[in-house]
């Protein structure tokens, strides 16, 4: 992967724009997601045109050349592209993170310059988490800052986007303990990304590892990421909504090859009907689904419209409501994914599990995605507010 | 008194006797009562905006299965419970039928 894109994109000026596009690329995914996924055959060239068609740039404010759009359609874009293929859904995330980092903690040149880039077709990809560090929030990754250069040494996994990235975001820690991002290029010095993601679901989104052998950037390549954190901003509800939107996606991907099985699916023997479709139970159970899915979608959609109030007025209040109408969502989509991607073979009969179809590849995906951070404290999280009046903690996983 | 409406009431005075608690599976019981609660909430909206012929009968299913959370939470960690409407005449199981046929069969 070179440090430029291929192509130059495409810039989407509007929200119906936006869903337009991710509506006719969605169809196009949707036609090989399935063989991608069995041969884990990484999407490079969809990617190319993910990038191009200008949906990597929608968030990037009016006054930079972006369409600024609201995070209700972001949302809506990411669950339309990951229900046709949900690895290709989930690569964009932490771009989208990223972009907003930018915005909250950058100067007013790197804006330019970086959003700017993004405009042009130029993808992120990360290099945040760490496999052996005592939890997800610390870092063992240093940063050292030298005169007018930075640093970088460490070894980073779970860098989803970073093998296809064109810049390298990549988090580091000073002396004090304060996170720190650099944008390192694909093809720097030191930086190695290595093709080593073997997890059962989400098999395409090459989210393996990252290493970083004594990789100097300019001061001007980097951020005080630490900052979207010290002070509330909308960052940590935007890293959650788009994974919840990813998950809903899945959901409603899986529920519509229920109904398809479903419909082929034999009569029961003590059913006493001439088809599948006129099982009693089958029918309720589509209806348990549907509504589950639209509860999904509906308090996902409310919390694409918290963060919008997050992002333009931040305070204490408003992105601790964005997190829990957030947290709602992400619980939603997660147990709907599941349910859905697990009940699609209950609802269509033992054929269903024939390897030709591959339909496992929903709850594959479902379960893998669905890791990223537990539901059971997102439960916690609403519980404290609503029974204790405490505000959920701010980070990236919140 | 609507199902939404009385489920969000044994939400609140469940919450209120139970004051504060530190306890994360007490705390993490009223996550979920305050899910079930706006997810049927969102619904009824969306019934409203957005008419579709089985949007109002699933946020009943919303509504209702919040109410019954509602109610065992208030059982469990209250030792009372209010006495909930009968839904004899307008059962909860024959709507899930009604979504189901819909969307399985486009048969209304």
């Amino acid at each position: 992967m070179s440090a430029h894109p291929q192509y130059p994109a495409h810039i989407i000026r509007s929200d119906a724009q936006a869903i337009e596009v991710a509506t006719r690329l969605a169809a196009r995914f949707a036609v090989d997601a399935s063989e991608r996924d069995r041969e884990r055959r990484l999407p490079v060239a969809e990617l190319d045109e993910f990038s191009a068609s200008g949906l990597w740039g929608i968030t990037i404010p009016k006054e930079y050349g972006g369409a600024g759009v609201s995070y209700v359609t972001v949302a809506e874009v990411i669950k339309l592209i990951s229900a046709a293929d949900p690895s290709l859904g989930q690569i964009p995330q932490n771009h989208l993170g990223v972009v907003d980092i930018l915005l909250q903690t950058a100067t007013e040149a790197q804006k330019q310059y970086y959003f700017g880039k993004v405009l042009q077709g130029y993808r992120f990809g990360n290099a945040f988490s760490e496999a052996k560090s005592k939890n997800a929030g610390t870092f063992d990754t240093q940063i050292r800052f030298h005169g007018d250069s930075a640093q970088i040494n460490g070894e980073k996994f779970y860098c989803t986007g970073a093998l296809f990235a064109h810049i390298v975001p990549t988090v580091g820690n000073n002396e004090k303990n304060q996170a720190f991002i650099a944008f390192i290029e694909r093809d720097a010095q030191g930086l190695s990304v290595i093709d080593s993601w073997d997890g059962f679901g989400q098999r395409t989104t090459a989210s393996g590892g990252v290493t970083l052998d004594g990789v100097t950037v300019p001061l001007s390549a980097v951020i005080p990421a630490h900052q979207a954190f010290d002070q509330p901003t909308a960052n940590g509800p935007i890293s959650q909504i788009i994974q919840a939107a990813v998950d809903t996606g899945i959901a409603l991907g899986a529920l519509e090859q229920a109904k398809i099985y479903a419909r082929q699916a034999r009569p029961w023997i003590d059913s006493q009907q001439e088809h599948g479709w006129q099982d009693p139970f089958t029918i309720a159970a589509i209806g348990d689904l549907e509504w589950r899915v639209h509860g999904t979608e509906a308090i996902l959609a409310k919390a694409g419209l918290a963060v919008d109030r997050a992002l333009a007025e931040p305070s204490e209040d408003t992105v601790a409501h964005a997190s829990l109408v957030v947290a709602q969502a992400k619980v939603l989509s997660a147990e709907t994914a599941l349910l859905a991607s697990s009940k699609l073979f209950e609802l269509a009969g033992t054929r269903s599990v024939t390897g030709k179809h591959n339909l496992d590849r929903f709850w594959r995906n479902a379960r893998t995605h669905t890791l990223h951070d537990p539901t059971r404290w997102k439960y916690h999280l609403i519980g404290n507010f609503v029974l204790n009046g405490v505000k959920p903690a701010r980070h990236a996983w919140n | 008194m609507t199902a939404l409406s009385l489920a969000r009431q044994l939400l609140d005075s469940t919450r209120r006797h139970v004051e504060t608690s530190d306890d994360p599976y007490v705390i993490s019981r009223f996550g979920d009562l305050q899910i079930r609660v706006d997810v049927a909430a969102a619904l009824l909206e969306r019934a409203e905006t957005h008419p579709s012929p089985v949007a109002a009968t699933e946020a009943q299913i919303a509504a209702a299965e919040a109410l019954i959370a509602a109610s065992n939470a208030e059982f469990e960690l209250t030792g009372q419970r209010t006495e909930l409407p009968s839904s004899l005449d307008d059962p909860l199981r024959w709507k899930y039928q009604i979504v189901g046929n819909y969307y399985l069969n486009g048969v209304l």
